[in-house]
């Protein structure tokens, strides 16, 4: 008997379709902010800052729908896969690092509502969530990857001798 | 602006530890058969948290050939499983984890 091809458009393939939007535009985000940092130019520096906005927004929008999709994903890998914990364990670095996004995003909308002297403040704050959340990001991914590389989820094991695509 | 620096890592230290609550502190067992309590009973992921006599918490996700089964043997449905009752499970280990072969309600 040949077996069947499974469907690319299966619930648990829901979450790789949406996540590399929020990855990039995140790590953008972060990427900006730290360039931020030494670009003196007024012109490239209002560019930078609004490619931060623009990024983060971006990010934490389809961050978390990627969030969502990944709860889809989770309850059906999390009977396949050999060890869970490392899949609770992305589950749980992605909430935290999003939500350390979010404030900053927040932050970041704030400082057009606020006076002055607390702008400064609140843009070295997000400034450092930004830092920050970009080690969990990278920390989440890492353990995706782990996830997907190493203990094949969300995969599928073409038979020994292919025989479903055949054509 | 060194002290507001320090501040903001350990507030972010204890930031991302507050929000670790969600992961228990689970154990993966040897296969075989345990009684125990049930703790948690999540329908919407089909997993149960059982406390077994030797004090470990084991995490059971049902898959389709997981059996609920009475006090008598007979064959009973998940939504049949309580909170804080008292149960038999038969586990085999595979990997990091445990997969249910049957939950027995014992009362």
């Amino acid at each position: 008997m040949v077996a069947e091809i499974p469907s690319i458009w299966r619930e648990e393939l829901w979450h790789p379709l949406s996540v590399h939007l929020p990855i990039a535009t995140l790590f953008l985000s972060s990427l900006a902010a730290i360039i931020a940092i030494v670009v003196k130019n007024k012109v490239y520096k209002l560019f930078v800052q609004q490619t931060i906005l623009a990024m983060l927004a971006i990010g934490v929008i389809s961050g978390w729908i990627a969030i969502y999709t990944g709860e889809l994903a989770y309850t059906i890998e999390v009977r396949k896969i050999c060890d869970p914990e490392v899949l609770q364990e992305h589950q749980w670095w992605a909430y935290t690092t999003l939500i350390v996004y979010s404030v900053a995003l927040g932050l970041k909308i704030s400082t057009k509502f606020i006076a002055v002297k607390f702008s400064n403040i609140i843009k070295h704050l997000s400034l450092f969530l930004l830092f920050v959340a970009l080690l969990g990001l990278s920390y989440t991914g890492h353990l995706g990857a782990s996830l997907v590389y190493q203990q094949g989820a969300g995969t599928y094991q073409p038979s020994a001798n292919c025989s479903e695509f055949a054509k | 602006m060194n002290k507001l620096i320090l501040g903001l890592l350990v507030g972010c230290v204890f930031f991302l530890s507050s929000c670790g609550g969600e992961n228990k502190n689970t154990t993966v067992v040897d296969s075989g058969t345990y009684t125990g309590i049930l703790q948690e009973v999540d329908a919407a992921e089909q997993e149960i948290y059982v406390k077994t006599a030797n004090d470990k918490l084991v995490e059971l996700y049902f898959t389709e050939q997981t059996k609920v089964l009475t006090n008598n043997g007979e064959t009973s449905a998940f939504n049949e499983l309580k909170e804080n009752g008292k149960v038999e499970i038969t586990v085999e280990k595979k990997g990091n984890k445990n997969v249910p072969i049957s939950v027995k309600i014992l009362n």
